[in-house]
């Protein structure tokens, strides 16, 4: 990802953001759902680990969504090293919004597994991990009835354990992550 | 309800051969047919720590943590670090010619005090910026963390002998001094066997060799000559961007006992190149793609 695709994507979304917040503020806030509404989420995204697939599950009851599922990286560079698969879940919680667009609010986690890079056969301690917390804001849009497409981009930090090999040490590292992601949603 | 589950198998039906496709299409090298004078091994060394700067890698090059890290996270082999010499006579980490290029301070390093040099903050693009505090640091800071190590990680240094600034110093004083303090920090640490130096300068690499023979030293002048020079000067090897050789011309320098180091290759394409060619050690800025094809 290019420094300008990044402010372009956070610029982008947030004028979708201001040019629909007329749109969304006529509208009423989402009537209670009778019980709990399943459905099926593609997340694509783009953040710290790159670039990922998630194919979850979404249960959705009133303005309250919880979606959880594997995650594959499909960068193919940066993923240190091998093995990236991963699990992907999060909140969502729907704000406002009318049957055709929802505005929201994601607490999303993202889990990375991956092999350390191992050429001399030296003692493993189990995969490499990569934990990301992000807080992001978004839309979904029904084009259908059941089925949405929809963004959401945000901030939020990373948590790596790595092994050391040669000194047999697990370490850790964190820092700053974001996350900008495109996600259909069918609703069953 | 049934021509609905006929689309459905059908669309499953066209994707697996692509997926399947798509899992052929990984290449993987063969560890076997690697041969070179390092034990058949290709060496993974981050160029200038790990590698060129993205939302991924929010580290700048020849930065305290990249440097590090490209050993300690990513298990590389080493790392290739750029050197010039403080107007007190420190070797720093830096790469460019001026200072204002990549951090927040002014002037040339060899016109610059260590004490103020490592106040200078790197800013040279928007993850620096945004989300690292790195500043410059001296050279042996890293050798000191490595050195306390099992197993020493191979330190590549590149020695930037420009003045770009204006100085009273002369082109003699300045090697002088970079191979005096180099010479210093090697036996001070005990690093012949893991501290590599790589110059264009022939003159500088033999003052350093009839100061210590043992040190390992490598022409990086990047012309194919270089494999006879360093073969005639008994130079450890020698360091070519991965385009400007052949694998022929890799295996003349091994026949003679030369060690070739390449550099440059970043996307995948140019990896698989480099690798084809038999070389001793990578310098990439890709180091977890260049793992991946090794592994």
């Amino acid at each position: 990802m290019t420094v300008r695709t990044f402010i372009l994507s956070i610029l982008g979304g947030t004028c979708f953001f201001l040019l629909n917040l007329q749109d969304l503020k006529a509208g009423k806030i989402l009537s209670e759902t009778e019980g709990i509404a399943w459905g099926i989420q593609l997340n694509n995204s783009l953040s710290y680990t790159g670039f990922s697939n998630a194919l979850v599950v979404a249960a959705q009851k009133n303005n309250l969504q919880w979606y959880g599922g594997p995650r594959l990286l499909t960068s193919d560079s940066y993923v240190p090293t091998k093995g990236p698969w991963g699990l992907n879940t999060g909140l969502t919680w729907f704000f406002q919004g009318n049957e055709k667009l929802r505005a929201l609010v994601n607490l999303d986690y993202q889990l990375a597994l991956l092999k350390p890079y191992n050429p001399h056969n030296l003692p493993e301690r189990g995969l490499n991990t990569t934990h990301e917390f992000n807080l992001s804001y978004g839309f979904t849009y029904y084009f259908l009835q059941n089925i949405g497409i929809g963004n959401s981009i945000g901030f939020g930090q990373y948590l790596e354990r790595f092994h050391d090999l040669q000194e047999d040490i697990i370490r850790t590292y964190s820092g700053y992550s974001g996350l900008i992601r495109i996600h259909i949603h069918y609703s069953f | 309800m049934s021509k609905k589950k006929i689309h459905k198998k059908s669309v499953i039906l066209r994707i697996l051969p692509l997926l399947f496709l798509w899992f052929l299409s990984c290449e993987k090298i063969e560890p076997h047919k690697i041969k070179n004078l390092n034990g058949n091994h290709i060496g993974v060394i981050g160029h200038g720590g790990m590698g060129f700067q993205s939302f991924s890698n929010q580290l700048p090059h020849n930065s305290f943590s990249s440097v590090v890290q490209t050993i300690e996270k990513l298990n590389a082999d080493g790392v290739e670090v750029d050197v010039q010499l403080s107007r007190d006579g420190v070797l720093m980490l830096y790469h460019s010619e001026l200072l204002e290029s990549l951090t927040d301070c002014f002037s040339c390093v060899h016109e610059s005090y260590a004490k103020d040099l490592l106040k200078c903050r790197y800013r040279n693009d928007f993850y620096a910026n945004v989300f690292t505090n790195e500043k410059i640091i001296s050279l042996e800071k890293v050798v000191n963390r490595f050195s306390q190590r099992t197993i020493k990680p191979l330190l590549f240094l590149d020695l930037k002998t420009f003045l770009p600034c204006e100085t009273e110093l002369t082109y003699e004083e300045y090697h002088q001094s970079i191979v005096n303090s180099l010479l210093e920090l090697i036996e001070q640490y005990q690093g012949e066997d893991w501290i590599f130096v790589e110059s264009w300068d022939i003159g500088l690499l033999k003052m350093l060799q009839v100061k210590n023979p043992s040190i390992k030293l490598k022409i990086s002048n990047g012309e194919p000559e270089s494999i006879y020079q360093a073969r005639e000067h008994g130079f450890y090897g020698v360091v070519m961007e991965y385009q400007n050789i052949t694998r022929e011309e890799v295996g003349l320098a091994h026949s003679m006992g030369v060690r070739v180091s390449l550099y440059s290759p970043k996307s995948r394409r140019g990896i698989r190149k480099a690798i084809q060619k038999n070389p001793d050690y990578i310098q990439t800025d890709n180091v977890t793609l260049l793992q991946q094809f090794l592994d």
